[in-house]
């Protein structure tokens, strides 16, 4: 149970730090982009706590997944947090530390993450349209926007 | 009310204070300089619309300011 709530308390406190912009990514797609204070380059934070990172192209695609958290790996939102605040703020630090994933492996998971975004985004358009509230579609826990395999 | 917030375990703990309270605004400045200078906490606090900058130095102007441990690398 304290768990559930510490995560509600970091997925509000991490709400009040996104921009308007940020904030409407982040209720469709549990994901947001972030420009780099030192290169203007975009990445995109998901959720999630590892390999959650990916640096962007300019025309939208990853070309690489980063890894960088708190050293006591608080609640989700709370480690999205950071590392928005470490890009916005600091980009060359946070890629100094950052460790880069296997090509193989980021690109199926942001296959993934991509397939199950898109299938977020649609059903709240669905349930908008319908007149009913797409709060009740929020992220589930940890890890559960990779859990689905592309095309499910 | 002005506001210190520690991410934790629990999300993050919250300690106010009132920035014409010299007590409480002297309690603030000493988290601060334990978090930041002793325990090498990260501090940053909002400019705008949802950009942040960090923080380096106690000012009891700034309403909002969080903490949150170094970052490693994953």
């Amino acid at each position: 149970m304290s768990e559930i709530l510490a995560h509600e308390r970091a997925r509000a406190l991490l709400l009040s730090w996104l921009s308007a912009e940020q904030r409407r990514q982040f209720e469709a797609t549990s994901s947001f982009v972030v420009v780099g204070s030192t290169t203007g380059r975009r990445y995109c934070i998901t959720y999630g706590r590892q390999l959650n990172v990916f640096a962007l192209d300019d025309s939208g695609r990853a070309v690489q997944a980063l890894c960088f958290v708190p050293e006591d790996m608080p609640a989700t939102a709370d480690c999205m947090l950071a590392q928005k605040i470490a890009l916005e703020t600091d980009e060359t630090a946070a890629l100094a530390i950052a460790e880069r994933a296997p090509d193989d492996y980021w690109v199926r998971f942001w296959q993934a993450y991509n397939t199950y975004a898109g299938n977020r985004e649609r059903r709240s358009s669905i349930v908008s349209a319908a007149g009913t509230s797409p709060a009740s579609d929020r992220p589930g826990p940890p890890g559960r926007a990779f859990r689905r395999a592309p095309g499910q | 009310m002005h506001v210190q917030r520690v991410m934790n375990h629990t999300g993050d703990t919250a300690y106010r204070f009132d920035p014409a309270n010299s007590a409480e605004v002297k309690e603030a400045m000493e988290r601060f300089n334990e978090l930041v200078k002793n325990q090498r906490f990260v501090a940053a606090r909002k400019v705008g619309d949802g950009c942040a900058e960090l923080v380096r130095e106690f000012d009891p102007a700034h309403e909002e300011v969080v903490f949150h441990r170094p970052l490693k690398g994953g």
